[in-house]
C-alpha cells in the first residue's frame, strides 16, 4: 500500500478504535476458539471500514503463521461470477480465513448494480449451503455494507440459517451536536469544557501509587486525568482513567458527590466509546446515589444520560422514558438549560422514531428556552433540527428558511456546525434547481 | 473462577460444542427435543404411520430452516432399524441441482439411482449384480433413445454425467418426455427387484424396507428469483404425487414447507417439525414448561457437568441467565445456539455477566432488523390471531409467509392443533412499527 494509503488507513483506524470495540473483540475471540468451518458475516459502513478490518485481521492471523486469503471482487460483474468460482477455490494450506468483501454503501452511486449482483449471487450460493460447508474447513467471511444482511436473509435463507455469527463494525458515535447534517443534532454530553493536562495529572498520580492512605488523592488525580482526556476527546484513555479512579474512590468510601462526578464522567466515556451497557450500569448507580442524597440536579443529568445511552443502543422508546423523567425534574428545579437538553433529546428521539411532527413540537419549546436564556448555540441547533424535521414532512421552503436562520446564528458564534448547515442548505437548494 | 488458561480452554471447548451442524441421534450433543413428554413427536408419528401401514406407504417430512429435519430423519432411521426395518438413506442433492427445475422423469431416475447407491453402501445385494444406472442404460437402449445422442455409453457414465453436467439432465428429460409411464414401470420394477434382493439376503422375517429421501426440500431455488423452479416443484406434487409411491417400500420425502399452504390437502401424510412450544396459545402467552424443559436439556447437553456452573455461575442465578437466553430463542434450537455462541464469544470473566447475556440478546435481535412496515403489519396480525393470516394462497403471499417462517420471524407450533406466532425477539419492534404507523395515519374527520 502507498504511503498515502497507509496514512488514510491510520486515520480510519483512529476513527474506528477497533481494539475498544466489543464486536471486534468478539471476532478475534472467534478466531481463537473456533476450528474448521464458520460462516461469518461482517457488516461495515464503507470500503474504509472493510480495509481496516482486513488489515487488522491479517495482522492477527500473521502472528499465528496464517494468512488472510482474499477473493477479490472489484465489480458487480465479478460478484456475479462468484457462485461458479467459489467451490473451485482452494485456499492455501496456511490460510486462516477466506475473505470476500463487497462493500458498497446504500448511498453509493453503484449501489443498485451491487445489490442486484448480490441478489443474483446469494440466490445461487443458497443452493450450495452444504457443499460450501463441506468444501471450506476454515472461516468464510462475507464482508458487506449493512444491507448485505437483508439480502442474505431474504434471498439466501438456507445459507443464512447456518450463519455462525454476524459482526457489526462501525466507528464509535461522536456524541456532539456538531457532527450531524442530515439528521437532527444529537445529544449534548456537556463535556466540551477545557480540561486539565491529563499527562501531568497522571505523572502526579504515579507518585502516589502504592502509598497507603493516599487512595482518595490518587483517585482525585486520576479523575482529573480523565477529565483532561475527555476534554481532548481522547475517550478510551478517559474511560481508563475514570475507571481506575472509581475503583479507588469506592474502596476508600469517597463522598457521594465525588462518586457521582466520577460515575458521571465514566458513564459518558463509556457511551462515547460504544460501551452502552456499561454506561447504563454506571448511570443507574449515579442515579441511586443522587436520589439517596436528594441531589435533583444530578438526578436530572443521570436520567438524561441514561436516555442517551438507550438511544445509542437503538432503543429510542426507552430513551424517551428517561428524557421525560429528566424533563419533569429539570422543570421542578427550574434548571432551564437541563430542560432544554431534555426537550432537544426528546425531539431527536421522536425524529428517529419517524415522528417529525412531534419532534418539531419539542424543538419549538427548546427554541423558546434557548432564546429566553440567551443560549445562541442551542438556538442555532434547535432551528437547524426543526429544519431537518420540516424537510422530512415535505416542507422544503420552511426548512430552508429555518436552516438559513440557524446558519446566521452559528456563523455569528463561529460554530463548526455552520459549515455543515451550509452544506445541507446547498444540497437542498441544488435539488430545487 | 478458573485460571485464565483453564478459562480459555473451557471457552474453546464450549464454543466448539455449540456448532449447529446436523447431529446423529447417537451423538452425545444430541438432545431429543421433540421426544419429550408433552411435546408432539413428529418422528414417533411417522414411525407409527409406517408400522401401521401394510408393506408400503408414502409420507412427507417438512420443517423450516434450522428445525433439524436431517437429524430427526436420522432418529427415525435409528428407531426403525431397532425394530428390524431395513432403512436406506438417499440425498437428493447428490444428483439434483437445487437451483434448477425438476421434472418427474428426473426424480424417478434419481430416486431409483440413490436407492441403488444406498443398497450398495449398506452392503446389500445389488439386483442381479447390476446397479440401477446399468438398468437405466438398458432401458434407454430398449426404448430406442440413442445413447450416443444423449452422451453416454455405460451406467457409470450416466451416473457421472448426472452429477456433473447440468445440461445433461435437461437433454435426458427431453428424450423421456413422452415415456414417463414406461419409465415409471421400469423404476417400479427395479424397486421390486431391490426389495426381493434385500429379503433374500435378510430372510423373510423383517418388517419392511424404508427409503428416506432427504434434501428434496432444497429444490426451490430462491423464492424471490426462481419462479420456474418453484413452479416445477408445484407441478411435481400437484400432478405426479402417485408416481412417488414406491412398491414394497415405505418412502419418506423431505419437502419444502410451503407445499402445506399451496396444497392444504396434499393427498398423503405430511409431518412438519414445529418450533418447541415455550408458551401457550392464550393471550398472555402463558409459559409452557415442557418446551422449556426440552430447551434447558439442550443447554445442559452442550454445557454438561460442571461447565454449566462454571459458565453461568451459581445454581440459582445460573439458571436465570440461561433462561434469559432460552426465553428469546423462539423455540428454535439454532437460534438458541446462536445466542449461546454470542455469549461465549463476549465473555471476559467467568461466570458470564448479565451484561454479556443482554449483549448477546441484542446482537441476535439485530439479525432480524430492519423490518419493513408492510411486513410488520402482517406479523402483528399473525401475533394477534396466532394464525398465518394468509390473505390468499397465491404464490406471492405464500412466498412471503414462507420467508417469514424460514427466517424465524414467524414460528409454527403443533399441539393437537397447529398455530403460529411471531418470534419473541421481534415482538416489541413489530408493535412499535404498527403503533407508529397507526398514529401517523390520517384519521377521518367525523
Amino acid at each position: 500500500m502507498s504511503d498515502g494509503g497507509e496514512l488514510r488507513l491510520e486515520k480510519v483506524a483512529s476513527r474506528y478504535e477497533l481494539s475498544g470495540q466489543a464486536e471486534w473483540q468478539k471476532l478475534l475471540r472467534l478466531f481463537q476458539l473456533s476450528e474448521g468451518f464458520s460462516l461469518l458475516v461482517l457488516l461495515v459502513l464503507d470500503v474504509d471500514g472493510a480495509a481496516l478490518c482486513q488489515r487488522e485481521l491479517e495482522q492477527q492471523l500473521k502472528k499465528e503463521g496464517k494468512q488472510l486469503f482474499a477473493i477479490e471482487i472489484p465489480t458487480p460483474e465479478a460478484l456475479r461470477l462468484l457462485p461458479s468460482s467459489l467451490l473451485e477455490t482452494d485456499p492455501p494450506a496456511n490460510a486462516g480465513c477466506v475473505w470476500i468483501a463487497t462493500v458498497e454503501p446504500d448511498y453509493g452511486k453503484d449501489y443498485p448494480a451491487w445489490r442486484d449482483a448480490a441478489q443474483f449471487t446469494f440466490a445461487r450460493l443458497n443452493a450450495h449451503r452444504n457443499s460450501i460447508r463441506r468444501h471450506f474447513n476454515l472461516p468464510l467471511v462475507f464482508v458487506g455494507a449493512p444491507w448485505l444482511q437483508e439480502v442474505m436473509r431474504e434471498i439466501a435463507p438456507d445459507l443464512w440459517s447456518v450463519r455462525t455469527l454476524v459482526f457489526r463494525i462501525e466507528p464509535p458515535p461522536q456524541s456532539t451536536a456538531e457532527q450531524l447534517v442530515s439528521e437532527p443534532a444529537k445529544f449534548d454530553l456537556d463535556h466540551d469544557k477545557s480540561g486539565a493536562d491529563p499527562i501531568f495529572a497522571l505523572k502526579e498520580a504515579e507518585k502516589l501509587r502504592g502509598e497507603p492512605g493516599k487512595e482518595l488523592s490518587l483517585a482525585r488525580l486520576l479523575y482529573r486525568a480523565g477529565e483532561g482526556f475527555a476534554s481532548r476527546h481522547e475517550w478510551p484513555s478517559a474511560r481508563k482513567a475514570y475507571a481506575e479512579a472509581l475503583e479507588l474512590n469506592q474502596r476508600a468510601e469517597a463522598a457521594p458527590d465525588v462518586l457521582i462526578a466520577n460515575l458521571d464522567g465514566l458513564a459518558i466515556a463509556c457511551t462515547v466509546t460504544g460501551h452502552y451497557r456499561d454506561s447504563i450500569s454506571y448511570l443507574e448507580r449515579e442515579l441511586n446515589i443522587a436520589r439517596e442524597i436528594g441531589d435533583q440536579r444530578h438526578q436530572g443529568k443521570a436520567l438524561g444520560n441514561l436516555g442517551v445511552a438507550y438511544y445509542s443502543l437503538g432503543d429510542p422508546r426507552k430513551a424517551i422514558e428517561f428524557f421525560e423523567q429528566q424533563l419533569v425534574i429539570t422543570r421542578e428545579i427550574r434548571d432551564r438549560r437541563g430542560e432544554g437538553n431534555a426537550l432537544g433529546n426528546l425531539g431527536n428521539a421522536y425524529y428517529s422514531l419517524g415522528e417529525p411532527q412531534k419532534a418539531i413540537e419539542f424543538y419549538e419549546q427548546l427554541l423558546n428556552i434557548a432564546r429566553e436564556i440567551g443560549d445562541r448555540r442551542g438556538e442555532g441547533n434547535a432551528l437547524f433540527n426543526s429544519a431537518i424535521a420540516l424537510d422530512k414532512l415535505g416542507d422544503r421552503p420552511q426548512a430552508i428558511a429555518r436552516a438559513e436562520a440557524s446558519l446566521q446564528i452559528l456563523k455569528e458564534i463561529e460554530s463548526p456546525m455552520a459549515a455543515k448547515v451550509e452544506a445541507q442548505l446547498a444540497a437542498w437548494k441544488s435539488q430545487i434547481e | 473462577m478458573p485460571t485464565s488458561l483453564d478459562h480459555q480452554k473451557l471457552l474453546k471447548e464450549l464454543y466448539q460444542r455449540l456448532d449447529d451442524g446436523a447431529l446423529d441421534p447417537g451423538d452425545p450433543l444430541y438432545e431429543p427435543i421433540y421426544a419429550r413428554p408433552g411435546c408432539e413427536d413428529p418422528v414417533a408419528l411417522m414411525r407409527k404411520h409406517i408400522e401401521f401401514s401394510e408393506g408400503e406407504s408414502i409420507q412427507m417430512l417438512s420443517g423450516f430452516r434450522g428445525s433439524g429435519k436431517t437429524t430427526e430423519l436420522f432418529r427415525l432411521k435409528k428407531d426403525l432399524e431397532t425394530q428390524g426395518y431395513v432403512v436406506l438413506y438417499g440425498d437428493a442433492l447428490q444428483y439434483l441441482n437445487p437451483a434448477q427445475e425438476i421434472d418427474i422423469s428426473d426424480l424417478l431416475i434419481v430416486l431409483a439411482g440413490t436407492f441403488s447407491d444406498a443398497m450398495e453402501k449398506e452392503g446389500l445385494a445389488t439386483i442381479g449384480g447390476t446397479s440401477y444406472w446399468d438398468r437405466l442404460t438398458n432401458f434407454l437402449t430398449k426404448t430406442e433413445v440413442e445413447l450416443d445422442e444423449v452422451g453416454f455409453k455405460t451406467g457409470a457414465d450416466l451416473q457421472f454425467k448426472l452429477q456433473t453436467t447440468p445440461t445433461f439432465r435437461q437433454m435426458l428429460r427431453g428424450k423421456l418426455e413422452n415415456r414417463t409411464g414406461e419409465l415409471k414401470r421400469s423404476v417400479d420394477l427395479f424397486f421390486e427387484d431391490g426389495v426381493k434382493a434385500i429379503r433374500k439376503k435378510r430372510g423373510q422375517e423383517f418388517p419392511g424396507v424404508v427409503f428416506l429421501f432427504d434434501q428434496m426440500e432444497q429444490i426451490r431455488g430462491s423464492l424471490s428469483t426462481e419462479q420456474s423452479v418453484i413452479d416445477s416443484v408445484v407441478r411435481l406434487f400437484g400432478q405426479y404425487l402417485k408416481m412417488l409411491e414406491i412398491p414394497y417400500v415405505h418412502a419418506v420425502y423431505t419437502v419444502p414447507p410451503w407445499l402445506k399452504f399451496v396444497f392444504p390437502n396434499l393427498g398423503c401424510k405430511m409431518q412438519m417439525l414445529p418450533s418447541i412450544r415455550q408458551w401457550k396459545k392464550d393471550a398472555n402467552r402463558t409459559k409452557c414448561q415442557e418446551g422449556w424443559t426440552a430447551l434447558q436439556g439442550l443447554v445442559h447437553r452442550r454445557f454438561h457437568g460442571e461447565d454449566f456452573q462454571l459458565f453461568f455461575g451459581a445454581r440459582g442465578p445460573a439458571h436465570e441467565k440461561a433462561d434469559r437466553l432460552i426465553a428469546v430463542c423462539g423455540g428454535h434450537f439454532r437460534d438458541l445456539l446462536l445466542l449461546l455462541r454470542e455469549a461465549v464469544l463476549r465473555v471476559e470473566t467467568l461466570p458470564v455477566s448479565e451484561d454479556v447475556i443482554q449483549s448477546a440478546i441484542n446482537a441476535v435481535r439485530s439479525n432480524f432488523l430492519p423490518i419493513a412496515i408492510e411486513d410488520a403489519k402482517w406479523l402483528d396480525e399473525i401475533g394477534r390471531l396466532r394464525s398465518p393470516a394468509l390473505p390468499t394462497t397465491g404464490q406471492k403471499d405464500v412466498n412471503r409467509l414462507t420467508r417469514f417462517l424460514d427466517t424465524h420471524f414467524v414460528l409454527y407450533f403443533t399441539n393437537g392443533t397447529e398455530w403460529y406466532d411471531i418470534h419473541p425477539l421481534i415482538r416489541d419492534e413489530v408493535a412499535a412499527i404498527v403503533a407508529r404507523e397507526a398514529t401517523q395515519s390520517p384519521t377521518p374527520q367525523t
